[in-house]
């Protein structure tokens, strides 16, 4: 082998590194592009989903205050205090939804919108009864399952995906119970004042290393019949 | 250069560093890695998880019709069983859109036949115990949704399993609070919106049909 050829083999393998050098690196930088363009686009989706959060904190505290003395001629005002109980009890897991969206968030290297940046604005023809308080709940809680839901279509981050469903199912319990109750299928039952907290037990429903979700709730036990 | 050995190794040489950016490009990205789609397993643990619970509502509609003589709550046994039924046609549902999206990833579905479904431990023929048990197939089933999200790698994947995730939740909250007594079934208001009881098997909207809670018009105010 001459030395001409030595050199143009020699010249042959560098320019062949330095492709595979550059197209790493080009390839390293997309990624990196990728993984920011995600991160950004997930702060983003979770900041809409935590600005509803705020929202709703602040549709359950008018309705709590109505709930706690509601107009004398609204018809609606026995179910008042069963009512308040259970706002309450809901507005205190969407607090607590927005602490764990907020702190993501901040993991994600973003921002979290701050709560005073949210401003709630009863929907127009909204006047305060009982039941429109109840209703009201039930259009924002059936909004907020469905947005969270549909949030899952552009989430990349693992961590999200499952915080956002974790919260989701819980919005959808929130709903479905609203609903049973403007429907006229359920009414308030003997344990409603004494065990509120029971209408949706768990503020979230699987998050790994979590206690407080539906995968720690002790199943239900089996119960024999009286002997006939 | 028309030396072929040279012209085949400058080829081997250029295809490497193109393989080196695509592999890279590979590990963050959303692309298909090699062998079978990682989605394919854990689809297929939910829907077996979706064919017992169609054959644990078998086995309560079955208890339901002809409640023991000495049940307290017989009496209740016949609105239990239309819901019953309607919750297992959510069941049948699910299954049938988890069949569907494991075949369009190139999985094989497991098939209804070979899932069976047997009563726990303590379990005896009563309504009370019905409930119970839908109740604890409910919450489990919940809660595999939701951990499966965190291994699932698609988004569509992530998405399906998510907005039957809600509908697990809600059959589970209305099942928990009856029995914990939170809520009670207004007789009239049962007769009259029994299909209401957890109306549409997905939160969120899946293909075209009018299948989910997007589809439910928001309450008016009066």
């Amino acid at each position: 082998m001459s030395n001409e050829e030595l050199s143009r083999r020699g010249a042959l393998g560098g320019g062949a590194a330095l492709l595979a050098g550059v197209g790493a690196a080009l390839a390293v930088s997309a990624i990196s592009r990728d993984a920011e363009a995600q991160s950004t686009n997930d702060v983003q989706v979770l900041n809409a989903l935590l600005r509803a959060e705020y929202e709703a904190q602040q549709a359950y505290d008018l309705a709590v205050g109505y709930f706690g003395s509601p107009d004398m001629a609204d018809p609606g005002r026995s179910l008042g205090p069963a009512a308040a109980l259970v706002a309450m009890h809901y507005r205190s897991q969407h607090a607590d939804h927005g602490m764990r969206l907020s702190r993501l968030i901040t993991s994600l290297q973003g921002t979290p919108v701050s709560s005073s940046a949210v401003v709630f604005t009863p929907p127009a023809g909204f006047t305060r009864t009982v039941q429109n308080f109840l209703r009201l709940a039930a259009n924002k809680e059936k909004g907020a399952a469905v947005a969270y839901t549909n949030a899952l279509k552009s989430l990349a981050s693992d961590t999200a995906a499952e915080l956002v469903a974790a919260i989701g199912g819980v919005e959808a319990q929130h709903f479905i119970v609203l609903y049973l109750l403007l429907k006229g299928v359920a009414t308030p039952g003997p344990a409603a004042t004494t065990m509120a907290s029971e209408i949706s037990p768990r503020p979230v429903v699987a998050i790994a290393g979590e206690t407080n979700s539906l995968a720690t709730l002790p199943d239900f036990e089996y119960t024999a019949l009286p002997m006939s | 250069m028309t030396d072929p050995n040279k012209l085949s190794r400058r080829a081997i040489l250029g295809g490497l560093a193109a393989t080196s950016s695509v592999s890279l490009v590979g590990c963050g990205g959303d692309e298909t890695p090699a062998g079978p789609n990682p989605d394919i397993t854990p689809l297929n643990a939910l829907l077996t998880a979706e064919y017992e619970a169609i054959k644990a509502y078998e086995e309560g509609a079955r208890i339901l019709r002809m409640p023991p003589t000495n049940d307290p709550q017989a009496s209740s046994s016949a609105p239990l069983l239309v819901i019953a039924m309607n919750w297992q046609n959510h069941h049948r549902t699910h299954a049938t859109q988890l069949a569907s999206l494991i075949t369009s990833i190139g999985g094989t579905p497991v098939t209804e036949a070979s899932v069976s479904f047997t009563a726990p431990t303590g379990f005896s023929a009563s309504v009370g115990n019905v409930l119970r048990l839908a109740a604890n197939k409910e919450r489990a089933a919940a809660v595999a949704y939701n951990t499966a999200i965190k291994s699932l790698k698609a988004t569509t994947s992530r998405f399906l399993a998510g907005t039957i995730e809600g509908d697990e939740t809600q059959h589970f909250i209305v099942l928990y609070a009856l029995l914990k007594s939170v809520v009670s079934a207004d007789p009239a208001g049962l007769i009259t919106n029994i299909n209401e009881v957890v109306p549409k098997p997905f939160v969120a909207q899946v293909g075209t049909d009018m299948n989910s809670l997007q589809s439910i018009a928001d309450f008016t105010f009066a």
